[in-house]
Formats: structure tokens, C-alpha cells, sequence
């Protein structure tokens, strides 16, 4: 037989079953809203919020969206000075690139100038010692002239292709010289190219060392949010799980007000 | 009172030679005033010549009158049988001569060439210089249109018709050069003759003119020329008479090349000019010689003394000038000789020693001719382009050649005078216009080139188509130490060496210059070679001076002594 009391609280205990769990259904939803405002706003706190190092040599600027403004360009004085080296070096290797043809005949010219003076006057020498022996009108097929006008003639064939060697030589030399210059202009112009980007490593090696602050600030950031989300989110926790012990507690309440109201009317 | 009757003796009269430098009060008996057609003989007596004998008379050639004007010969390299022998003036000489010398195949002679000059007879008159005073004769002579070269075929003398030079008697050389005869005329081409054939010298294979990168003479046609030391020397290319030529060795068609490229590396020719080395600021080449090593290059007022001419002259230690002498030079190329130890050569003041020149430099004290200078020095003047000196290297003479006089100043080599000068005489009627040593293996032959067409001739013997005199005059006679006294010759004896007594012989006597007297001279006493013949004399006057005057018909004959009696006159105050 039917107990309609055990019905009734029954129903009752259904009715305040069923209430609860719209409470907290309620509340569940009430959390919801609550977590998004406060996942928005851990997403608003933990967002990059950019930094800037100020030196020297400039300003330089990390923006929200990641991207830097260095602030601190080449050094134009070392870069001038590259361009100098480097129109230098050009200057030295178009030139080692002529031909020496020009210059193994300017030099061989000064060479022979140089020589010509003592060439003539060891000639002289030579003129007045065969006309002192009474040859200097003597000719003779082997030599042209006399033997010791051969030795003359020999001796500035020689001087002439001494010089004439040594001018390749040294065109030679002069042309290696001016590569080598060229070289060295280059290397210096690019050592000062290179050079003229150190203002902007020393700044981002600032950079380097802003950013150990700007990760412990982040950290900081980052890791205040994640508190500050662990709380939040414990607190609902919290609450929940309060709310559902008071429910299970509630519904507990019921079952045994049931339970016991049923052996009651059971007694009947 | 009558004076007493005194002798002068006159030993080896003129055995000193000539001399017209000492004064006539000095009493030199040795020294004479006239030697005509004299030597010293090997005693030292005067004796007369040998004659210039007929060798070759025969000539192919289409002329008549020719002379022989230039000789020179090639050695010879064919043996000569007896066969030959006479027609080289060796006929003394048999088979049974040579046989058993090493000579069995015959003998080898020189080649003889040489130049003749044909043309047309004409008389002129000549005046030479007789001892005291000129004397005037007539000569014909052959007047030359045409030179033509000859060479000796056995006894012919053949014509070269390739060889006709413009020039032979003067301007004018031959010589030879590595068996080669070659003919230098002035501004015509060379002519080579090779013993067989004649050709020009361009003609010849190889030839190679002086050149340097253009032909600087295309033919050699200088006229001044010298074969020495393995080349020929010429001066007078392109009638540059500054410039000396020479050929390349014993090469004389290879010449100076002096382009880049030789066309015979080995060529060692060349060129010498002279122009810049005159002692005298000027002067010109007029003959060029070699002796003693040195090159001797003689102009007509200076002489340049190279040395170092052998091997290449432009090469190191080559030619150069070893001295220069001043106002000493040649008169002209065919007036100079070498006698061996010494070069002979006749300058504007007589016959020079170049042996003293080279040692005295430039102020020689004496010349060879130095007792006859007052003699030659207006011969030379005279006759300077054609005056020649011609060593007889076999007879030891020297012989100072005036062709247009026919006569010629000899001087005696070997032991000179008591002045330093060589011992002079003179020969008359010189047929000849040049002479050379024609060398035998068994004799040396001193051949003349004859005049008036005849042929070759030969210095040797006595004998001469005609005769020739024989004459000496004594320098002035001293008495007594008073020089004007009259003298009274009374008689004189001559003591004499001859074969047979000429039938021409007159002693002569006279006072001052003329010599007036002559008188034959008869009977010779003495029945060996020496013989003494005596006259009487007559005159008187002051300076007396004897002599004799003879004919050579074909026996040697030389003066032993002359011996005089004398009485002494008064004193001339």
C-alpha cells in the first residue's frame, strides 16, 4: 500500500531535489560568466605589453605586437669612412687591372734618364780613349765600329734591357702593389663597414641584457595572472564543490527524510 | 928655283860615293863629285854597274813601242826543266846544276806580271845635274796612250787584253795577294789576275763590296794600296784619299760589312779613317806600307804609325795609332821601298829612313841620301809624281828612280858613309821603269822592266845593247894645306881592276868646276885583273880635280888608286 505521506515528502523531497539543482545549475552558469570576465581578463593582463631600452647610442623600442624599433642605425662615420676605403680599393684595383705596358715605359724612360747621364759619359770616356789610341776612326764588320764601340753599344743594350726588365718587373711589382693596396683598402672598408654596425650590436646587446627584465617582468606578469586565475578558479572550484557538497548534503537530507519518513508510514 | 915635284894619291877614289855637301876647300877623296854608272864594290872601290841586260825581248803584243812600267810576281809552284831555265835568265844553270840537290824535277822560278804602256816615240830634251853643272841631252821616249797587263810565257812576254787599266806609269799600283796579281788604277775597278785568267774583282765569286746597311763603294777603285798582314789596304775609294779599306783575311773580294746581318760572319774587313789623326790638321794618304809590325800610313806632309794590324785591326788589342811624325811624308806610292831592316821612303828632302824616323820621332837628324841632298831635292821637286825607289835586294842597292830623267840616285845598303848618309852614285841611261827580285831556287834574278820596247830585262853581267860610260870625278885635290896655290899636274897613273882595259878610257882633269883636260888613257901595264895605266898632264890653275872617264863594253872594271905628280905654284893672296 501506498504511503502518501512518504509520497508527499517524496514529492517534496523531488521538488527541493529538482530546485537545487537549478540553483545550481543557476550558479554553474553564474561561474561560467564569471571564469570568461576572468579569462578575459587573465588574456588582457597577460598580454605583451612591449619595453624599450634607452642608451647612448639611441632609444630602441620592442612594440606590442612584437615588432622593435632599434632606434640606433650604422655608425655613418665608420660607414663614410668604408665608402672611402672601399672607392679607394676600387681606385687601386681599376688600376691594378691596367695593362703595364704605359708603365714599364715611364719607368724605363726614368730608368734610362737615370742611367744615361753616366752611359754618356762613360762613352765619352770611351770615345776619347779609342781617339787617344787613334781608333776612333776604325770600323770593323764584327763590331760595326771597334770592338770596344761594341762593348759600348753591348753596354747599353744591356742597360737598356736591364732597364727595360726591370721596368716590367717593377709594373709588375706596382700593379701587385696596388692589388695588394686595393686589398687592404677593401679589408679596411669592409672592417669599417663591419664596424659601423657595432653601435647597433652594443644596442641590441643591451636589448640582450633589457631582456632578462623584461622576462622576470613577464614572469612576473604571467605568473600574478596564473595566481591570480588558480585563485579564481579555485574559488569556483571552491564554491562549487561547497555548493555540491550542500547539495549532495541536501539531497542526502532528503533521501534520509524520505528514507525515514518511508519506515514511518511503513510502521502504519 | 924650280919647286920640288910632289905626288898625291887618291886611295879608293870615291869609295864613300857621291857627295855635293862638302865644301870644296875640304879635301875628301873619298867622297866624289861625279860617279856615273857606279857601286861600291865589295872591297869598296868604286866600280861601275852591272848592265841592264836583255832577258825577254819578245812581245805578243800589236805595238811596237811600249814600255814595261809596273812588275810584280806570283811565286812559283810548277818546277821548271833545264828547258826553261834560259828563258829565265838561267841558262848558266844545267841539269847536271840542280841534279842530285833535290831538285831532279827542275827548279821553281816566280811568275812574272806586270803592265805595259804602249804608245808613239817622241825626242824631248832632258837636263840633268852633272857634278859641277847641268848638262842637256836628247831622249826618246815612248809616249803612252794605252796600259795593257802581261805575264812571261817562256821567252814572250803576252798580253792580258782583260787587264787595260787607264792609268799604269803613275796613280798606279800593283801588287800581290794570296797568289793573286792585283791591278789598282785610280777610279777604275780592280783587276785581278790569278796566273791563267784576268777578271775584275767584282767578278769575283763571293764578292762583297764595303757596305753598311747601303753599298758605301760598290767597286774598289782606290789607287793606294798594300798587301800586309793576311789583308789588302787601299786608300782612294770614291777618291777618298782619308779612308783606308781593308779586306777581310786573305780574302781580298770580301770587304767591310757593316749591316746588322753579315753575309760572312767571319768577316773581319773594316775601315780606317785617318782624317781626324793628322798630326798637321790635314793632309792626304799617298802611300801606305808595313814594316815592322807597324801599318805605315804616309801622307805627303805626315805619317801615321799604326800598330796591332794583324789579326782583326777593330777588334781589342787591334790596330792603333802607335806614333804621328810631321813635315816628313811621301811624296808619292812608288816612292818608297822596304829593305828589310828598314822602310825607305822619299819625302820633299830626299830619300828618308823611316827606321829613324820611328826612332827619332819627328826631327831625324839625317837622311840616306843626305850626301847627295843638294843633288835630289830639286830632282824630287821636279819629278814628285813619278820619282820611284826601288830595293834590289840582291845587289844590296837602293835605287832612287827619276824615269823621266832616265837617271837614278843609288844608294849602297850596308855600311853607310862617314857621314851617316848611305854612299850615293848615280846611273845614267836607266832603260827601266821598275825592277823586282825574281826568286829561284837556285838564284835570284833582279829583272827590270825596260823602256823603248825592250821587253825584260835583267840587272847582271856587263854587257848592254850599247855601251855605257863609266865616270868619276875627284873631289878638289889638296897640295899642300894652302888650298889656293896654283897646281902644275905633271902626270897621273891609274891602278885598276878590270878584266880587260876598256877601249873608251880617258883621264880627266881639270880645276874648279869644269874638267876641262882629257886625255887616253893607253898600254896598261900588268898582266893580272889589276892593271896601271899612266899619262902625262898639263895645265894649271887652282883646286884641282881629277877623274877618268870610261866605256863598260862588257867587263867589270872598278878604280884602285889614282896617283898624280904635281909641281905647286904660287900662293893666290
Amino acid at each position: 500500500m501506498t504511503n502518501p505521506v512518504g509520497q508527499i515528502a517524496g514529492i517534496y523531497s523531488a521538488y527541493q531535489g529538482l530546485k537545487d539543482a537549478d540553483s545550481l545549475e543557476t550558479y554553474g552558469s553564474k561561474i561560467r560568466s564569471e571564469l570568461d570576465v576572468m579569462g578575459d581578463n587573465l588574456n588582457k593582463g597577460s598580454a605583451f605589453k612591449g619595453y624599450g631600452v634607452t642608451s647612448n647610442l639611441g632609444n630602441t623600442t620592442v612594440g606590442v605586437d612584437g615588432s622593435v624599433n632599434l632606434g640606433v642605425g650604422q655608425n655613418q662615420g665608420m660607414m663614410n669612412a668604408s665608402n672611402a676605403y672601399m672607392n679607394a680599393g676600387q681606385n687601386f684595383m681599376n688600376q691594378s687591372m691596367q695593362s703595364t705596358a704605359g708603365r714599364e715605359q715611364s719607368i724605363y724612360d726614368r730608368s734610362m734618364a737615370m742611367q744615361n747621364p753616366q752611359l754618356n759619359r762613360a762613352q765619352a770616356a770611351q770615345q776619347a780613349r779609342e781617339y787617344a789610341m787613334g781608333r776612333g776612326g776604325v770600323r770593323g764588320s764584327q763590331f760595326g765600329g771597334t770592338a770596344e764601340d761594341a762593348a759600348m753599344a753591348r753596354a747599353r743594350a744591356e742597360a737598356s734591357n736591364t732597364a727595360s726588365f726591370g721596368a716590367m718587373q717593377q709594373a709588375q711589382q706596382e700593379q701587385m702593389q696596388q692589388a695588394n693596396i686595393a686589398n687592404m683598402y677593401n679589408t679596411a672598408g669592409q672592417a669599417n663597414y663591419q664596424t659601423s654596425f657595432l653601435p647597433m650590436q652594443q644596442q641590441m646587446a643591451l636589448m640582450q641584457q633589457a631582456q632578462h627584465g623584461v622576462d622576470a617582468s613577464q614572469t612576473g606578469q604571467l605568473t600574478g595572472l596564473q595566481y591570480m586565475a588558480q585563485l579564481g578558479l579555485g574559488g569556483a572550484q571552491v564554491d562549487v564543490n561547497a555548493r555540491k557538497a550542500a547539495s549532495e548534503l541536501k539531497g542526502n537530507i532528503y533521501d534520509s527524510i524520505l528514507d525515514n519518513t518511508k519506515s514511518i508510514f511503513d510502521l502504519f | 928655283m924650280a919647286s920640288q915635284l910632289r905626288q898625291l894619291s887618291v886611295r879608293s877614289p870615291g869609295s864613300e860615293g857621291l857627295s855635293s855637301e862638302i865644301s870644296p876647300f875640304q879635301s875628301s877623296t873619298e867622297f866624289a863629285l861625279r860617279a856615273d854608272n857606279a857601286v861600291i864594290d865589295r872591297v869598296g872601290r868604286l866600280a861601275c854597274r852591272e848592265a841592264f841586260a836583255d832577258l825577254i825581248t819578245q812581245y805578243d803584243g800589236g805595238n811596237a813601242n811600249y814600255d814595261v812600267v809596273r812588275l810584280c810576281q806570283i811565286q812559283g809552284e810548277d818546277a821548271i826543266q833545264n828547258v826553261g831555265l834560259a828563258e829565265f835568265g838561267l841558262s848558266e844553270f844545267s841539269t847536271a846544276e840542280y841534279s842530285g840537290f833535290g831538285l831532279d824535277n827542275g827548279i821553281k822560278v816566280d811568275q812574272t806580271f806586270g803592265l805595259m804602256g804602249e804608245g808613239t816615240p817622241f825626242t824631248r830634251n832632258k837636263v840633268s845635274r852633272g857634278a859641277m853643272s847641268d848638262e842637256i841631252s836628247s831622249v826618246s821616249d815612248v809616249q803612252h796612250t794605252s796600259y795593257v797587263g802581261f805575264y812571261q810565257e817562256g821567252n814572250v812576254l803576252k798580253t792580258i787584253d782583260a787587264i787595260r787599266p787607264k792609268h799604269g806609269l803613275t796613280n798606279c799600283k800593283i801588287l800581290t795577294f794570296n797568289r793573286d796579281c792585283y791591278v789598282f788604277s785610280k777610279g777604275e775597278e780592280v783587276m785581278v789576275w790569278d796566273g791563267t785568267e784576268a777578271r775584275k774583282l767584282s767578278e769575283t765569286e763571293g764578292y762583297s763590296p764595303p757596305k753598311a746597311e747601303t753599298i758605301i763603294a760598290p767597286i774598289i777603285d782606290g789607287d793606294i794600296a798594300c798587301a800586309a798582314y793576311g789583308r789588302l789596304w787601299v786608300s782612294g775609294v770614291n777618291g777618298d784619299y782619308q779612308t783606308v779599306y781593308f779586306s777581310d783575311m786573305l780574302l781580298g773580294h770580301q770587304w767591310y760589312d757593316g749591316s746588322q746581318e753579315l753575309d760572312d760572319w767571319g768577316n773581319t774587313a773594316g775601315i780606317i779613317d785617318v782624317a781626324e789623326f793628322w798630326p798637321d790638321g790635314e793632309d792626304t794618304i799617298t802611300g801606305i806600307a808595313a814594316h815592322n809590325n807597324f801599318l805605315i800610313i804616309f801622307g805627303r806632309k805626315s805619317i801615321l804609325i799604326y800598330s796591332g794590324a794583324q789579326g782583326d785591326p777593330a777588334g781589342e788589342q787591334g790596330i792603333k795609332l802607335e806614333d804621328t811624325i810631321k813635315d816628313v811624308g811621301l811624296v808619292n806610292q812608288d816612292a818608297m821601298c822596304n829593305i828589310g831592316t828598314d822602310h825607305l821612303f822619299v819625302d820633299s828632302l830626299g830619300v828618308r829612313s823611316l827606321g829613324r824616323v820611328i826612332q827619332e820621332k819627328s826631327a831625324p837628324i839625317s837622311e840616306p841620301s843626305m850626301n847627295v841632298a843638294s843633288l835630289i831635292r830639286p830632282l824630287i821637286a821636279t819629278y814628285s809624281r813619278n820619282v820611284r825607289l826601288i830595293h834590289m835586294p840582291a845587289k844590296s842597292l837602293v835605287i832612287c828612280l827619276f824615269p823621266a830623267m832616265r837617271e837614278a840616285y843609288v844608294f849602297q845598303l850596308g855600311r853607310p858613309s862617314a857621314t851617316g848618309g848611305l854612299r850615293a852614285t848615280r846611273w845614267t841611261g836607266c832603260d827601266f821603269f821598275d825592277s823586282i827580285t825574281v826568286r829561284t831556287e837556285l838564284d835570284e834574278k833582279t829583272v827590270l822592266g825596260g823602256r823603248d820596247s825592250r821587253g825584260l830585262c835583267v840587272y847582271g853581267g856587263f854587257k848592254q845593247p850599247t855601251d855605257y860610260p863609266f865616270r868619276y870625278e875627284s873631289t878638289v885635290l889638296a897640295g899642300t894645306d894652302t888650298l889656293m896655290q896654283t897646281m902644275i899636274p905633271k902626270s897621273t897613273s891609274y891602278s885598276f881592276h878590270a878584266a880587260k882595259t876598256p877601249s873608251v878610257f880617258n883621264a880627266t882633269w881639270g880645276f874648279g868646276a869644269d874638267m876641262e883636260y882629257s886625255r887616253p888613257l893607253r898600254n896598261p901595264k900588268g898582266k893580272s885583273e889589276f892593271k896601271t895605266v899612266t899619262t902625262s898632264l898639263n895645265g894649271t890653275g887652282e883646286m884641282l880635280r881629277i877623274g877618268f872617264d870610261s866605256m863598260i863594253e862588257g867587263t867589270e872594271m872598278s878604280m884602285q888608286q889614282i896617283t898624280l905628280n904635281i909641281l905647286l905654284g904660287r900662293i893666290i893672296v
